[in-house]
């Protein structure tokens, strides 16, 4: 028997003392209950959390601790657990308040243990308050419903913004194609009795309606753009380019630009945005290299200070550096209209696509000394 | 039925609009019999002899019809649905004509049975181009199911 052998006891009594030096100072609040309910012992955290001193609770039942609705019930439990006693762990889902001394209740969280000692069964559970726990939950359901009512508020407004747009792009067109037919079937058919003056006139009247064309396009462009989620994939940055510079080629079968391109740059951002933005500035650059007959455009890439950096130069007409900070306003223009012609967003368009994917766009040139376009597209992880 | 006997609908709201693809069509020679209905309720009366042209014979049905999107009372893509579902004018060819370029009313028009989408310019040069190209290909080339 243990108590025979003296240095048993006090290896015993060194461990007893270790245990109960550990429940005391356990950070949850720990009540053990005798078989008919009465607490038999708690730890400093219970006195803590209910407000009782140790010899206030000691011997009473395990039902001062619970606010009064909820002791009916909690002794029909009580009874039944006994007869099939099982560790019920924290959190298995109930929404249980404990009762403090002074009459404040405090959301918990409770686990239950039998242990079966010589009298019977006794009930060891560990009680956790949480209130901090349910305010942050509380803080989070409410900015929930805030972010998600903003997202309503979001989605309408885009919509009406899509409806808007899409009335513009077809009510404004149908009076331009007016303009532009009815004058054109007046030079047309009334040509003997319009004399130079007359049909320049309106030769001038079908080219700010086609200017205007021009313009709704590229409005309705940029906000499509503004408008857009980005779909993020991988996408290889020189084809794109490469596409662009073909189509350009397109557009102008007689002029013969070299074009100069990447072979193969992946990266992560949305490509439709992307051929966008490329499409801008290829253009762009073939077309103020127009006046040169040994035109030449490239795209590339190059590495600086640990920043990838795409570029698309051009040798052709160049800008003053002293206008730089104006380049990408919308509307805002360097040239003249008919030494080169364009409606002055296309750039706008462009730094929105790329501040859009997380990146910077500038420039540097010189006057008739050709352009270089560069920009950044940092966010490439593949969380994204 | 030899080209010359076979008509084109146009259906559109904008009498400017109808006024420049009549000038478009003339421009190419085109001189083919155009009926205009200003909305799809009158389009779709004129196909089936229902409504305002009740007692008229639908039949022979267009050679095409030029279909604009945005048309008031019942719009472009209603008008192409119900000419779809009718036995009668399942087949008959419609040309989307229209100043959107928006993807959605392509694919739409597309899924809903359209022959062929075509854009109206802002340039006249251009529209007249387009309304010659659509004239002459829909009334000489293209081989229709029925005759």
């Amino acid at each position: 028997m243990a108590t025979d052998n003296p240095s048993m006891t006090s290896q015993t009594r060194d461990s007893e003392a270790h245990f109960r030096a550990l429940l005391e100072l356990a950070p949850d609040a720990i009540v053990i209950t005798d078989p008919e309910g009465r607490i038999e012992l708690i730890n400093a955290q219970t006195e803590a959390l209910f407000g009782y001193r140790r010899e206030e609770l000691i011997g009473q039942t395990v039902e001062i601790l619970l606010p009064p609705r909820y002791r009916p019930g909690h002794m029909e439990k009580r009874l039944g657990y006994t007869s099939d006693p099982r560790t019920r762990p924290m959190g298995a889902g109930l929404e249980l308040y404990a009762l403090r001394k002074d009459g404040g209740e405090i959301p918990v969280l409770i686990s239950l243990s039998p242990i079966r000692g010589e009298s019977g069964l006794s009930i060891f559970s560990a009680i956790r308050d949480i209130t901090e726990q349910r305010q942050t939950e509380q803080r989070i359901h409410q900015l929930n419903t805030r972010l998600a009512q903003q997202n309503a508020e979001l989605q309408a407004v885009n919509q009406e913004l899509e409806a808007f747009s899409y009335s513009v792009s077809h009510d404004l067109r149908a009076p331009l194609r007016a303009i532009d037919g009815f004058s054109r079937i007046l030079l047309q058919e009334q040509a003997e009795k319009l004399d130079a003056g007359a049909r320049n006139l309106l030769e001038r009247v079908r080219r700010a309606a086609q200017h205007m064309g021009n313009l709704i396009d590229d409005l309705l462009k940029l906000s499509r753009v503004t408008r857009a989620d980005l779909q993020f994939e991988t996408v290889d940055l020189a084809q794109l380019a490469s596409d662009a510079m073909e189509a350009q080629r397109l557009q102008a079968p007689d002029r013969s630009v070299c074009f100069i391109c990447a072979r193969q740059l992946l990266v992560r951002g949305d490509a439709r945005l992307l051929r966008i933005a490329l499409d801008n500035l290829l253009g762009n650059a073939c077309k103020f290299s127009g006046q040169r007959e040994d035109a030449c455009v490239e795209f590339g890439m190059r590495v600086e200070n640990g920043e990838t950096i795409y570029f698309v130069a051009d040798n052709g007409a160049g800008f003053d550096m002293a206008y730089a900070d104006k380049l990408f306003g919308a509307f805002q223009r360097l040239h003249d209209t008919h030494e080169f012609p364009g409606t002055g967003i296309g750039l706008a368009t462009t730094q929105r696509i790329i501040h859009k994917h997380g990146g910077r766009i500038w420039a540097e040139a010189a006057v008739n000394a050709g352009a270089r376009f560069m920009f950044t597209l940092p966010r490439q992880e593949t969380n994204e | 039925m030899s080209p010359r006997d076979k008509t084109i609908l146009l259906v559109e709201d904008n009498p400017d609009d109808e006024a420049l693809t009549l000038h478009a069509l003339a421009a190419h020679k085109i001189s083919n019999q155009v009926f205009v209905a200003r909305n799809g309720v009158e389009a779709l009366d004129y196909l089936f002899g229902t409504g305002v042209h009740s007692g008229r014979n639908p039949e022979p049905l267009p050679a095409v019809v030029l279909l604009d999107l945005k048309l008031p009372k019942i719009d472009g893509l209603e008008v192409l649905r119900r000419l779809r579902a009718d036995p009668r004018t399942q087949l008959l060819p419609v040309v989307l004509l229209t100043s959107s370029n928006e993807e959605e009313d392509r694919l739409r028009g597309y899924r809903l049975g359209a022959n062929s989408y075509v854009r109206k310019p802002v340039d006249f040069d251009d529209f007249v181009h387009a309304a010659g190209q659509l004239g002459l290909y829909w009334l000489l080339l293209n081989e229709p199911a029925k005759d």
